[in-house]
């Protein structure tokens, strides 16, 4: 799936996702990964903090060179615009509520063959995060629509972290 | 001259100076005009005491109205917004504590006294004959009497009283319009009621508002004394303290549950759950994690057992994790009776935001001091927004200019504890979830489909004469008052 057909499922309905020109970085990722601090510091000074130690910056403002090494260690995530303006970041997890023993059953079936490999973490009965071993949130959207498709069950969201406008900017 | 009655309270004689009403009810009793209470300058008609007082907020004008409020719903009593001293008017009745049957015979005889309503631990009401020439003096008589015999707990004549109570901020900007619009400016009765829900109740301890917001400031003196549980779901710590200047949820909460001088929350006696969800990112924009979000909201009506959930929040597209734990929260909170979901419509002046839309919430919009939907020209002057409207829009509730707790220091909106100018759906969603949370404290066993009904089929129509559903204006206004005395119907 590319950036340019990028779709989540909600209510059962395909929501259309448009690209940004903005990316995620993950900080902790990227310093897991070896990036010295010499060449993540320039990534924060040039973009937004979000929780996480995440980073928020125009796609445009990082060498290729870092890029390419960023993505192959999963430190990049999708940003994505909505019709009103609202940014959407996808972090590689996804969540699942299930509705019974057949729903768990096909899930495992669907990972067990799923060209992403993930590991299922058991929150609470009927409950689980789905994690993309490789650390991208790409993955995680993919792989949530998988699930949706595939197995049908109530919920399976790829977690999102969003931006909106403050209600309260007039106070300001 | 003013008459002197003298009765007992606590093994003591007190005296009592009688002016107005007692001249009035004596006029009455002739068949005369209707008789003027001094301090408070209004008409009283000459009936029973009871009957008096709901004729009078009957028969005035809504002006008139807004400025009073039934203390005890079921008798008699009325308030006064304006400060004064305390007026006490006795009446024909007479309040008898521990009275045994032939105590109550003995004064039946001897005084012509019978039983009208007995109350719970022995407190018994009693009343003079319809036909006495002086019914209050026979009253007042007849319990010294009983109160000397030496058998009886108590007895005293049964007051009405006019008080002042300790009350939002009236008049002026500054003032708590949304519980008491006084017209100042706007129109007067332009409000939620508060004053007159407050004769009813000011919400009970046992139930909990929860605020889900960019956290609140839990150790500001006006809401500490109210809260009984808050987590941070942005950076996983124990409180919901805000960062830096976020100073949005604490706003909200006072507009539940605040407890100060200058702010009183409409439920200010209800508990307050605090829950941080969102933080600023020192812009423009405003910061959500999904995930963290379904989390609070399952936290709040399962962990922190909420009764009512405040959403002054939204944007974005709908998603499935947060979606489903608000359905949670309204089939399983509460023991299965549903936790009252309340979410901010927007304020793009555009169709209802999700999570705003969802169906089985109550979605509120915003109006103004003149009692007018709040749009980008309506005459209170914030032109730069207007209030969400469409499908899923239910009530609508007072939102520009509301007075209410802030974060203290520069960090504020304003320099103090309170700031004048919260506006916008965030400041008409608590007014409801606040009367959500008074609801259940009179009937804890409405259901949650229940308060929403109650909420919506009492709201007063507002740009319209006739009530039902009119998608800018959801079901009109809330009127707690009105809720609250349906609610004790129900």
């Amino acid at each position: 799936m590319t950036t340019e057909d990028a779709y989540f499922w909600s209510h059962g309905q395909k929501v259309p996702l448009s690209s940004s020109n903005e990316i995620a970085i993950d900080l902790g990722a990227a310093t897991k990964a070896g990036l010295s601090r010499d060449q993540l510091e320039p990534i924060r000074h040039k973009g937004r903090d979000l929780p996480g130690q995440l980073i928020l910056l125009d796609a445009a403002a990082l060498p290729e060179s870092v890029r390419e090494r960023l993505d192959s260690v999963g430190a990049i995530h999708p940003v994505y615009q909505t019709e009103d303006n609202t940014t959407l970041v996808v972090l590689p997890e996804v969540r699942v509520e299930l509705k019974d023993p057949a729903d768990q059953e096909r899930l495992q079936d669907l990972l067990a063959g799923s060209s992403t490999d993930a590991v299922l973490e058991e929150t609470k009965p009927g409950r689980v995060v789905l994690h993309p071993k490789s650390g991208r949130g790409a993955d995680a959207l993919q792989l949530a629509n998988q699930v949706v498709e595939e197995v049908h069950p109530p919920v399976a969201q790829a977690r999102f972290v969003r931006v909106v406008r403050r209600p309260d900017q007039d106070l300001r | 001259m003013p008459r002197v009655l003298r009765y007992y309270s606590g093994n003591r004689k007190h005296r009592l100076e009688v002016q107005g009403l007692f001249e009035g009810r004596q006029q009455s009793a002739r068949g005369a005009q209707a008789a003027t209470v001094p301090q408070v300058k209004f008409p009283i008609r000459p009936q029973a005491a009871g009957a008096q007082v709901m004729n009078l907020l009957s028969v005035q004008p809504r002006a008139l109205q807004a400025r009073f409020s039934v203390i005890s719903e079921s008798q008699t009593m009325i308030q006064p917004v304006d400060r004064g001293r305390t007026t006490v008017i006795p009446t024909e009745t007479v309040a008898v504590i521990g009275a045994k049957a032939d105590e109550l015979r003995w004064v039946r005889r001897q005084f012509g006294l019978e039983v009208v309503q007995e109350g719970s631990h022995g407190k018994v009401l009693l009343t003079v004959a319809g036909d006495a020439d002086d019914p209050v003096e026979q009253a007042t008589a007849a319990a010294n009497a009983l109160f000397e015999r030496g058998n009886v707990e108590g007895a005293h004549p049964n007051f009405l009283r006019l008080i002042q109570r300790p009350g939002p901020a009236t008049g002026g900007a500054s003032a708590q319009w949304g519980l008491d619009n006084l017209g100042n400016p706007g129109v007067v009765g332009a409000d939620v009621a508060g004053l007159a829900a407050w004769t009813i109740t000011e919400g009970d301890a046992s139930v909990r508002a929860a605020v889900l917001d960019e956290g609140v400031d839990t150790a500001h003196p006006y809401l500490k004394p109210g809260v009984v549980a808050e987590r941070d779901f942005v950076d996983g710590n124990p409180t919901a303290q805000p960062d830096g200047d976020d100073a949005h949820g604490t706003a909200c909460a006072g507009i539940i549950t605040a407890r100060g001088d200058k702010v009183r929350g409409l439920a200010s006696g209800a508990s307050l759950v605090a829950a941080r969800i969102a933080k600023g990112d020192g812009g423009q924009g405003w910061i959500f994690d999904d995930f963290n979000t379904a989390d609070a909201i399952d936290w709040c009506w399962d962990d922190a057992q909420s009764d009512v959930l405040s959403n002054s929040w939204g944007g974005g597209p709908p998603v499935d994790v947060i979606t489903s734990a608000f359905t949670r929260a309204r089939t399983q909170g509460r023991g299965g009776r549903g936790a009252v979901v309340v979410i901010a419509a927007g304020n793009s002046q555009m169709q209802v935001s999700y999570p705003g839309n969802l169906p089985d919430v109550l979605t509120v919009g915003a109006s103004n001091q003149w009692d007018k939907r709040k749009t980008r020209t309506s005459q209170d002057g914030e032109d730069w927004w207007g209030s969400n409207f469409g499908k899923g829009l239910d009530l609508m509730a007072p939102g520009v200019q509301i007075l209410t707790t802030d974060i203290s220091g520069a960090r504020g909106y304003d320099s103090g504890l309170t700031t004048p100018r919260f506006n916008g759906t965030s400041s008409a969603t608590p007014f409801v979830a606040a009367a959500a949370a008074l609801l259940l404290s009179v009937r804890p066993t409405l259901s949650e489909t229940e308060v929403r009904k109650i909420l919506t089929s009492t709201a007063e129509p507002i740009e319209t004469a006739t009530s039902g559903w009119n998608q800018y204006r959801g079901h009109g206004r809330l009127h707690a008052f009105t809720a609250l005395r349906a609610a004790r119907k129900w």
